[in-house]
């Protein structure tokens, strides 16, 4: 139960605004309905609208929904709306760019976030924020005098240099006026029809898309998952004795020789190896997840990766007939898929892409 | 720690402008209507935006970019603007032209 009087409602309500604008987004980049896309960006960048208010940014707020949310949106609505032809309106993405799509914005949000959080001064709020006056934090007439080459906010800098008008936005504005000035023509110029009729060659045949009702067989069915399952399984083991290492002297020694021969081992080799071994596990159910889903490529990435951790546990110290069996235990099953593939008619191999 | 009744930081502002960042990215990657690829744009740039905003933020941090942060939000903004109406009569063009808005097919100059 948390007390009412303790609730900080800028806190709730930036949740609120923060859930939104992340929610819409995400929807707007997993539907494949382009009009719904258009909707769901107007209410993400209207919540943005409110994460600015709350900012105390309230000039920046106001812009975004006149600009964005009344202007830019309205145009990127007209053009959904001249380019609806039923076709058009739901294109579906083939799978395999989903999971190259999701697995570059997995490493992307992984970086932005651990930059986001690792700076303290970020992270902790402003000691004093209950005494900064509302009326201290206007923006709309600096913002004004600044567009016009005065900064009202900076009367007391103390460079020189800095003082010399340069600290205004004068300069900036007027190009960014010649800027649409120039790109209102254009944009005019371009969009407009050339011919009469023109806009009809839409009878002209789109190729096809790929076959829709492919087959795998079985036993395809069950190695592919069998693959996954065993290199989840290879991952998380990597993982689990990165995070949980078998201790070699004390009391934790485990009794079973075999468990103790491998923490021995394992704590031979250096300290990069499980988390190297670990994510080219990980690669490779991903591999397998693209072969799945009929991408050609997949075959040739699951033949590289068992090398790849081959080379690796060469490097690491390793025997090189120690990793001649690996690389023989690993390509074994990669053998098998390929095989498989191959068999049956028409054969898994024929049908991807 | 509650989220109701802990104050907002600059990192609130920044994971929220990573997440539009990401789904703008992952749009612009995954869409083949061009259409969809520009709102991919339009979330990528506001990401961004969210970001100068927080920066520039009196009730987040001591010192701040001030009004610069601000300005720099409102820039970014009108040459979005200009950028979506560009953009836009390219597709239009494209569409009268090639009867298809799916950037796949867009390859005439492909080498």
């Amino acid at each position: 139960m948390i007390l009412l009087a303790a609730i900080d409602w800028h806190s709730v309500l930036f949740l609120f605004f923060a859930l939104v604008a992340c929610g819409f987004a995400v929807a707007v980049a997993a539907t494949a309905n382009v009009v719904r896309m258009a909707f769901y960006l107007t209410l993400s960048l209207g919540a943005t609208a409110g994460l600015f208010f709350l900012a105390g940014s309230e000039f920046v707020g106001a812009m975004q929904l006149m600009i964005y949310v009344g202007g830019t949106l309205v145009l990127l609505i007209f053009g959904v709306m001249l380019t609806a032809q039923a076709k058009f309106v739901s294109m579906q993405t083939s799978a395999g760019e989903w999971v190259l799509g999701g697995a570059v914005g997995a490493a992307l949000l992984y970086t932005l976030l651990s930059a986001a959080l690792s700076v303290d001064d970020w992270r902790t709020p402003r000691a004093n924020r209950g005494e900064v006056a509302l009326v201290e934090a206007r923006t709309s007439t600096p913002i004004g005098l600044a567009l016009s080459g005065v900064r009202v906010d900076k009367l007391n800098e103390t460079s020189e240099q800095l003082r010399k008008g340069m600290s205004g936005y004068f300069l900036p504005f007027v190009i960014v006026s010649m800027h649409l000035l120039v790109v209102l023509i254009g944009a005019g110029y371009m969009a407009r029809t050339k011919r009469a009729g023109s806009g009809l060659a839409l009878q002209a045949a789109i190729p096809a898309a790929a076959p829709r009702d492919r087959k795998r067989s079985f036993f395809v069915a069950v190695g592919l998952v069998k693959g996954l399952v065993f290199n989840l399984l290879l991952a998380a083991a990597c993982f689990w004795l990165l995070a949980s290492p078998i201790p070699v002297e004390g009391d934790g020694v485990p009794t079973n020789a075999w468990l103790k021969s491998l923490g021995e081992s394992l704590a031979a080799y250096p300290g990069w190896l499980l988390p190297t071994l670990g994510g080219l596990f990980i690669a490779n159910a991903l591999l397998i997840a693209v072969v799945w889903l009929w991408q050609r490529w997949g075959v040739v990435g699951l033949v590289i990766v068992p090398i790849v951790q081959a080379l690796v546990l060469s490097n690491a110290g390793c025997t090189s007939t120690c990793a001649g069996i690996f690389l023989a235990v690993m390509l074994v099953p990669v053998a098998a898929t390929i095989l498989l593939l191959l068999s049956g008619r028409p054969s898994a191999w024929s049908q991807m892409e | 720690m509650n989220p109701f009744t802990t104050p907002i930081t600059v990192s609130h502002y920044l994971a929220v402008g990573a997440v539009l960042f990401v789904t703008g990215v992952v749009c612009m990657a995954t869409k083949r209507n061009a259409l969809g690829v520009l709102m991919g744009i339009e979330l990528v740039l506001n990401g961004a935006n969210l970001n100068f905003v927080a920066f520039g933020s009196k009730f987040l941090r001591e010192t701040t970019l001030g009004l610069d942060g601000e300005l720099i939000a409102l820039f970014v903004i009108v040459l979005a603007a200009a950028e979506a109406a560009v953009a836009l009569a390219i597709a239009l063009n494209f569409y009268n032209n090639h009867a298809t808005i799916d950037v796949d097919h867009a390859d005439e100059l492909k080498g």
